[in-house]
């Protein structure tokens, strides 16, 4: 009987796994009775994980600089660049929730109390957010090359923040 | 879907606990792997005042999902500040990370592990990428699964195992659902990216090589060969579509290899080392015994052993 038992878990943790697998927000079509528990579950397992990574399309990348105004009115542009590969990744991935409306802004102001808080002597800091233009492959067989384009650019004062 | 001798069928074939064994070490390796990183940068990845604040990081969670400011909070009457809770829960989940791999009391560990990690990867979750989630379901099998039966001191003090049927079907059983979750993954992964029309023109891979992010080298001449981004992004849609049907037929050795090096193509121009590092991980734990075997008779061995001799 045990072992019956522990055969339904893995089946039924494995359909669990295959229901939230694709790319389709399943859990937008389920009743939230259902879905919660399933996805509460899935994040205690990893049985709700979606594996849809660069799929259907890969999507751009956005990039994130600073540039600080010090209170003799000197500028200087900060990254958040460490040596390390990895950090550096998931630094890009942290900068491409900016793709999601609902959170820029609070992403903007949280990114720039930051700033301000590593440098005292900064007055504001200018927030720009630009967005990789890449060509398509017969673009960049006819000679287009990858550009920066602006998407947004925010000035936050130390004052504003009080 | 033979399995050769016996006519067993290949979902049971698994005949040891080694390549739990192996899921458990290549799992124990990579965490710690990611713990030196997130040590060393946990005032920009996991500082509560980070470049992301966890006020904003946590009001995307669900409330049932464990992270660091809920330990904060308790621990603050004992003195703890937020930091140094963060460190502690670093230092734990190294400490599980490194008995996983010993295989010292290999399910507490295991357990101790993933109970450092939710809160860690909730706390951080986006700064996480696929790995995130990978690592997750790795991390869940090396608690619930018997991982700790080889290759393990568990093992060492435990004196030699036995090896009745019921062990032999409890291996064939645990590898057997690594195998059906890994096709699930790659049928999932395939769909997903079968259904966009870049992955059919190579233009999804000439866009993932251009993205900085990714850059490994300089690869722009690549743009003169569109035939051959096209062939690298047909194969890694039919890699990952045949995966979860090809593993089950004599073509299994030819597709699980195909899959490493996706993986370790991946991780060379795309430099994602440690997520490949985790999907090959759990393909040598689901498929590598088989591996194992076909290259033994593949050379001519009359009786192969399970994996290694036994």
């Amino acid at each position: 009987v045990r072992r019956e038992i522990i055969v339904a878990g893995a089946a039924v943790h494995l359909i669990v796994a295959a229901l939230f697998a694709t790319h389709v927000r399943i859990e937008r079509y389920l009743p939230s009775a259902i879905e919660r528990p399933l996805r509460v579950y899935g994040g205690y397992t990893g049985a709700s994980t979606h594996f849809d990574f660069f799929a259907p399309a890969v999507p751009t990348q956005p990039r994130v600089r600073f540039e600080i105004t010090a209170a003799n009115g000197g500028t200087r542009v900060i990254d958040f660049a460490t040596p390390s590969a990895e950090v550096n990744q998931r630094f890009a991935v942290m900068y491409a929730t900016y793709e999601l409306p609902s959170l820029r802004s609070a992403l903007v102001r949280a990114w720039a109390v930051f700033v301000l808080e590593r440098y005292p002597d900064a007055r504001s800091v200018e927030v720009q957010v630009d967005v990789l233009d890449v060509p398509t492959l017969a673009q960049a067989h006819r000679g287009k090359t990858a550009q920066w384009v602006e998407a947004a650019r925010t000035v936050v004062r130390r004052e504003d923040l009080q | 879907v033979n399995g050769g001798k016996g006519g067993r069928l290949l979902f049971l074939e698994a005949a040891s606990f080694k390549p739990l064994a192996v899921l458990r070490i290549g799992i124990g390796i990579v965490l710690l792997v990611q713990a030196q990183v997130l040590w060393q940068y946990r005032d920009l990845l996991l500082a509560p005042e980070g470049p992301v604040p966890w006020v904003l990081s946590d009001a995307l969670l669900d409330p049932w999902l464990p992270r660091l400011s809920y330990f904060t909070r308790w621990l603050a009457p004992m003195g703890l500040d937020p930091m140094r809770v963060v460190e502690l829960f670093l230092l734990a989940h190294i400490v599980g990370a490194v008995l996983l791999i010993a295989g010292f009391r290999t399910r507490a560990a295991a357990t101790l592990a993933w109970a450092t990690y939710l809160p860690i990867r909730y706390s951080a979750h986006l700064y996480f990428y696929g790995i995130g989630g990978m690592l997750l379901i790795a991390l869940f099998y090396c608690m619930v699964l018997p991982t700790g039966r080889e290759w393990s001191v568990d093992r060492a003090l435990a004196g030699r195992a036995d090896g009745s049927v019921e062990r032999e079907l409890d291996a064939a059983l645990s590898v057997g659902v690594l195998r059906i979750h890994l096709c699930i993954v790659y049928l999932a992964a395939g769909l997903s990216k079968a259904i966009g029309p870049t992955w059919w023109t190579g233009d999804a891979v000439w866009r993932a090589l251009s993205l900085p992010r990714f850059a490994q080298f300089d690869l722009a001449a690549l743009s003169g060969y569109p035939e051959m981004l096209q062939a690298a992004g047909l194969a890694a849609v039919v890699a990952q579509l045949a995966y979860p049907v090809l593993v089950w037929t004599r073509l299994r050795a030819a597709i699980v290899l195909l899959a490493e090096l996706l993986h370790l193509g991946i991780a060379v121009f795309l430099g994602l080392w440690l997520f490949s590092a985790v999907m090959m991980v759990l393909n040598v734990a689901a498929f590598g015994e088989s591996l194992w075997l076909a290259l033994r008779r593949w050379r001519g061995a009359q009786h192969a052993p399970a994996w290694g001799s036994r």
